[in-house]
């Protein structure tokens, strides 16, 4: 019953001191929302990155004379293959009309069909990665028959070299976010702790644990984390809203990005606090 | 109930404040701890509710042995069943007298429909049951010790520490906070009172333990 009426104790503190605690709130929602920002990024490059490597296949381009079904055959018995599809020159012009779609009369002048026949590898998804598809490119391209290959090896690279990057960034700025808030908070508090040394001085000369004389002040870190990560929540669908309009294909995992700062903006919050009362409450 | 052996308090600056003291107080004992600034009485309140810990000697209070090492939630335990007056009062100044009292006892783990009661009780007994309402900086020095005393009173302590209670007050305010320290003492709780007015001490026929430079010259009534 006593930790009811601390937790009462420590909403009268926060209202008396509104604004420091609006002030470190608002501080550690800024510090949230940049994370938040760049966690929604990163969601989206590795969206991109999935939806990219779904589609990777190799394309071994045939020489005119190849046997078709003899390099199906010894491809198929390559690790990392999953399906072989034979498309035949016919098959890649009409691909190839489709793709162009209105400009496709462009094709009409031709005398006769420039593509080569194709075989059509799809890759087991272990075999996405760059070096193990670049090797399996290496082994197709050798066989006999085959003119020349294309993987889109490159995009990949280039897509792994830009989520190396987001994600050393994602780390630099939890670092950040988590220094400034515990910093922060902790600040606070001390004032706080501070402004209510003789109520603390009281309590422990007539007898309250520790963990009383403290609780009051865990509650007060705990809503000023609460407060700023709901308020980074809600500027972080805000911004979403806008940005989203301009870039569609962007998406945001609300429930995710919620859940994730009410936790992050708690537990720095409490933390914060623990600092401060590590420090002054000895 | 509370047994100092050889006790030796020594301050970090090396200063010592207490040599070689031998002291026991029994069960609903009075006593007076007289001497001039600097002579030990504090510093012996201070080892009894354990704000400071004996260098060397057995130091026992309550069954507590506080020349061993103690935790926390102990020391606590400990305290709730020690009542503490200051000279300075210690009484908080955005509260009313009835909140300065309930807010103890909620942090003591009170129950808290019998802490209206024990309030009005604790005031009823200094005589302050009419002022309950009224903020700390409305009351004369001695109703504010008086505020102070029914606060520690409020815990039904088996002790009361009083350091200096008198100071800040009146001479009327001073002989209205000793009577009712004697009353309280009648009704059995141990009372330890530090002060530097012998003759406050003298008039009143208890117990005195007179101490100078950390150490005791004389005790008795």
């Amino acid at each position: 019953m006593a930790f009811k009426f601390l937790s009462q104790e420590a909403f009268k503190n926060i209202t008396r001191n509104k604004s420091s605690f609006f002030l470190s709130s608002g501080v550690s929602a800024a510090c949230l929302l940049l994370f938040t920002i760049f966690l929604v990024l990163t969601i989206n490059v590795y969206r991109i990155k999935n939806t990219v490597e779904d589609r990777i296949e190799i394309s071994a381009f045939l020489t005119d004379n190849a046997n078709q079904i003899e390099l199906t055959d010894k491809i198929m018995q390559l690790d990392g293959v999953k399906q072989v599809q034979y498309i035949s020159k016919d098959d890649a012009l009409k691909e190839l009309r489709i793709d162009l779609g209105e400009n496709s009369n462009i094709l009409d002048i031709l005398q006769r069909n420039p593509l080569p026949a194709s075989l059509r590898v799809k890759i087991n998804p272990d075999y996405k990665l760059p070096t193990k598809l670049g090797e399996l490119e290496q082994k197709i391209s050798l066989l006999k028959g085959i003119r020349e290959t294309w993987s889109g090896k490159d995009i990949i690279v280039r897509l792994h070299n830009i989520i190396s990057v987001v994600a050393g960034f994602d780390i630099g700025i939890l670092f950040i976010v988590f220094i400034s808030v515990i910093f922060i908070v902790s600040r606070t508090v001390e004032a706080t702790i501070l402004a209510r040394a003789r109520e603390i001085e009281i309590m422990k000369l007539v007898g309250a644990t520790s963990a009383m004389v403290k609780f009051p002040f865990y509650v007060e870190g705990f809503f000023q984390g609460l407060l700023g990560s709901i308020v980074s929540f809600l500027i972080t669908v805000i911004i979403f809203y806008f940005i989203s309009s301009f870039v569609p294909f962007l998406q945001m995992p609300y429930l995710l990005i919620l859940v994730f700062n009410i936790f992050w903006g708690s537990i720095l919050g409490i933390g914060g606090s623990y600092i401060a009362l590590s420090r002054i409450l000895k | 109930m509370i047994n100092f052996e050889h006790v030796l308090k020594v301050f970090k600056n090396s200063w010592t404040a207490l040599y070689d003291i031998n002291l026991k107080i029994t069960s609903g004992e009075f006593i007076f701890l007289v001497g001039p600034t600097g002579a030990g009485k504090s510093t012996i309140l201070k080892l009894i509710y354990h704000a400071e810990k004996p260098n060397s000697g057995k130091l026992n209070v309550l069954d507590y042995n506080l020349h061993d090492h103690i935790d926390d939630n102990k020391v606590a335990e400990l305290r709730r069943k020690i009542g503490i007056v200051f000279q300075d009062f210690k009484l908080l100044n955005e509260r009313t007298v009835y909140e300065n009292i309930e807010f103890v006892l909620h942090v003591t783990g009170t129950r808290p429909q019998l802490i209206p009661e024990i309030i009005i009780s604790s005031l009823n007994l200094v005589g302050l049951a009419n002022r309950k309402d009224f903020f700390p900086y409305q009351l004369s020095g001695g109703e504010q010790q008086k505020v102070a005393i029914a606060r520690a009173l409020a815990k039904e302590p088996k002790i009361l520490l009083a350091d200096e209670p008198t100071g800040n007050i009146d001479y009327k305010g001073s002989a209205e906070i000793l009577s009712l320290l004697k009353t309280i003492n009648y009704n059995g709780t141990t009372i330890i009172m530090a002060t530097h007015d012998n003759v406050l001490a003298e008039t009143s026929k208890k117990r005195i333990v007179s101490l100078e430079n950390g150490k005791i010259l004389s005790d008795g009534v």
